[in-house]
């Protein structure tokens, strides 16, 4: 009954976005019917279109999972553009420095990939928990040192600038590669991994001690504290996995979509992790299925600009209103809670 | 039923494509249209060989062109199947270096369909890869600074740091040189083929390292050499791919020439292969000393020299004697580049 309800403002909040994307795209000059003709085809009208979507879904469960993990624990991981390039780039690099055998190599990559991401939660986690540094501006601002330290890697002037005309690395070797699910599409079994992940986190979250633990703290550290929780760990140890988890979802796309580091490979699905994290209710199945909405949202918005039917600026208006109808609730209601709890602990507010 | 229903589709698809007219898939650099530059010129090609096709088939040249405007390098992939992916396309044109390593994995899938990448050499079937003899229209770029220099030094703002614009320093430096062995070149790269603003500071740079004229290799960053050449009249900038005092026309008065690189002819050309069933993969090289014998030049003066000196729309005022100097100088070192006395060394 509970899970009906959130259906139903979501497919109500979704329409709602995109009735007030008509009356922009009306306003401005645009054919309403060609932009929706072009939305809805761009996602969903042939295999490809769908593999596709599925495509741009797949980097997008990953930081999705990413947010909702450290959402969970009551803080925010804004950083996770940053952390899926770092993971991305250590995937490309032990995906042509080492050489193992095939299926090895893929599970060693990812593993890096993680291991990087980690590594760049864990510092803003150790900060929030130890030191009370806001994780709002050390994710964020430690995501820009991670996008511009990979591209000077692949930078003509950095030490991996493996093509000599491109910024990017050397490709990946054969063994390392996510192989694609369909031949002619993009599509790679990294969706299947990020699936798999996904399952993984519930179980974590909902069946295991340590998981119900840091939904406690982020339910009220207080209580949970009270209850022998200790708090620091639980926190640090949230953002390590949201970290982990965003280094992933750069693994994945590196060895199945790209097979190279690029430069700027990512359009933003750090950022489109926090929408779906929010959209998901901050559930990991709920996650699957919001990653699949702005999958669709990308794909179709890709088509409305390649179709000629309107500037790919009014496609991303769309996704826009959509993200911000579907989120506003969920938002709101967080930040009545921050701000209530953040005033009992006596804490300044962010 | 289901048979009946198969074999029709198939018939309805081959009636289609006996009847359709011709179509051109065209994915951009990622500088993007605007660049009044190499992609603009690019799309010009195409533009050309869409008229005649529309003209031919009576219809419009939307139906017969579609092109992209990629975002990142990360975009080309999908870009070049999407075109791929129906066979509908009789030629997809990637326009830009950055193209060949994305189309040695994507073009092995699609045995039939033709592709063609300019600037750079990817190694598939069914590619032609588009090269240019840039150090020969650079040359002549340099030609041009050396004679005008008051300072003797010229600078080159360059897009990236690769063996491409290389090309372009090496043959400016040498052209320069040629008319004068202590004339000397500031080099900067923009790291960005999109970036104005940034170029505009890193030519400013240049010119207050002493350099009097700026030859920009750096797609539409170097549009900011333009609007830094407007900050002080002994300043003047030379423009790259078309006469870009006709392309940018606010800049006219401060592009004294540019070099050419017929990227429409190639695009238009290879268009046109396809068409009359001469296409064939492989290395196509444009420049005077190719078997194309064109494709690369000059465009300064008020008047064409030959096919490779061509008139500028530059209103940059210079004296008729200064002016007819340049041009019989230019003249020269075409002369001696096409007979071989003149040698352009590249990495």
């Amino acid at each position: 009954m509970k899970l009906l309800k959130e259906l139903g403002i979501i497919v109500v909040s979704v329409a709602l976005g995109l009735g007030v994307g008509a009356i922009i795209t009306a306003a401005t000059g645009y054919s309403v019917p060609a932009v929706f003709r072009e939305l809805v085809r761009g996602a969903f009208s042939d295999m490809y279109r769908v593999a596709q979507t599925l495509t741009q879904a797949t980097p997008i469960l990953f930081t999705s999972l990413s947010f909702l993990i450290a959402f969970r624990a009551g803080l925010f991981n804004i950083g996770a553009e940053g952390q899926l390039f770092l993971g991305g780039f250590f995937a490309a690099w032990a995906g042509f420095t080492l050489s193992l055998p095939p299926v090895l190599h893929i599970v060693v990559c990812l593993f890096f990939g993680a291991a990087a991401g980690a590594v760049w939660g864990f510092i803003p986690g150790w900060l929030r928990a130890r030191r009370g540094a806001n994780e709002f501006v050390t994710t964020m601002m430690l995501s820009y040192v991670a996008i511009y330290l990979t591209s000077w890697l692949v930078s003509p002037g950095g030490p991996y600038h493996g093509h000599q005309w491109a910024n990017q690395t050397a490709r990946i070797l054969s063994t390392a590669e996510l192989p694609r699910m369909i031949t002619g599409t993009q599509l790679s079994w990294g969706i299947v991994v990020g699936g798999l992940v996904a399952l993984l986190l519930w179980y974590f979250l909902f069946r295991m001690p340590r998981g119900y633990e840091l939904r406690a703290v982020g339910q009220n550290p207080l209580a949970a504290e009270y209850g022998g929780v200790d708090v620091a760990p639980t926190q640090i140890l949230a953002m390590v996995l949201a970290g982990a988890l965003a280094g992933l979802g750069g693994a994945s796309e590196i060895l199945g979509t790209h097979r190279r580091f690029i430069e700027g490979f990512s359009p933003g699905y750090g950022w489109d992790g926090i929408a779906g994290g929010l959209i998901a209710r901050a559930h990991p199945i709920g996650a699957v299925f919001a990653a699949l909405l702005m999958g669709a949202l990308r794909a179709g918005g890709s088509a409305i600009d390649r179709a000629g039917v309107a500037p790919s600026d009014l496609a991303a208006v769309f996704q826009g209103l959509v993200i911000l109808f579907v989120v506003a609730p969920e938002l709101i209601r967080y930040l009545k809670r921050v701000r209530r709890r953040r005033r009992v602990h006596g804490r300044p507010e962010p | 039923m289901r048979k009946l229903f198969l074999i029709l589709a198939v018939v309805a698809l081959g009636a289609a494509m006996a009847f359709g007219h011709p179509k051109i898939g065209l994915v951009l650099a990622t500088g993007g249209l605007g660049d009044r530059s190499f992609n603009d010129q690019g799309f010009w090609g195409a533009e050309m060989a869409a008229e005649e096709i529309a003209a031919q088939y009576g219809v419009t040249v939307d139906d017969v062109l579609d092109y992209v405007e990629p975002r990142s390098i990360a975009d080309y992939e999908s870009f070049h199947r999407e075109f791929a992916r129906g066979g509908q396309y009789d030629v997809i044109v990637g326009i830009g270096f950055d193209h060949a390593p994305i189309l040695e994995e994507v073009a092995p899938d699609y045995p039939d369909q033709k592709f063609v990448v300019i600037d750079a050499v990817a190694d598939a079937d069914n590619v032609a890869s588009i090269v240019f003899n840039d150090q020969e229209t650079a040359f002549l770029c340099g030609v041009v600074a050396a004679m005008l220099s008051e300072t003797n030094k010229g600078g080159v703002l360059g897009g990236m740091d690769i063996p491409l614009i290389r090309r372009f320093v090496d043959g400016f430096t040498q052209g320069m040189q040629w008319v004068d062995s202590d004339a000397e070149v500031v080099v900067r790269f923009v790291g960005d083929w999109g970036n104005p603003t940034l170029g505009k500071e890193l030519s400013l740079e240049i010119y207050r390292a002493g350099a009097d004229i700026i030859y920009g290799a750096a797609g539409a960053s170097h549009l900011g050499t333009f609007a830094a050449a407007e900050e002080r009249d002994s300043w003047w900038a030379i423009g790259t791919d078309v006469d870009q005092a006709w392309s940018a026309p606010e800049h006219a008065d401060v592009i004294i020439a540019s070099g050419l690189k017929r990227v429409d002819l190639a695009v238009y050309n290879e268009v046109m292969k396809v068409l009359d069933g001469t296409w064939e993969a492989g290395v196509i090289g444009y420049g005077m000393t190719t078997p194309a014998g064109l494709g690369t030049g000059i465009a300064f003066g008020p008047w064409d020299v030959s096919e490779y000196i061509q008139a500028s729309y530059s209103e940059v005022a210079l004296p008729n004697n200064v002016v007819k100097d340049i041009l019989q100088k230019l003249d020269e070192a075409v002369q001696g580049i096409l007979d071989g006395t003149i040698v352009i060394e590249t990495q």
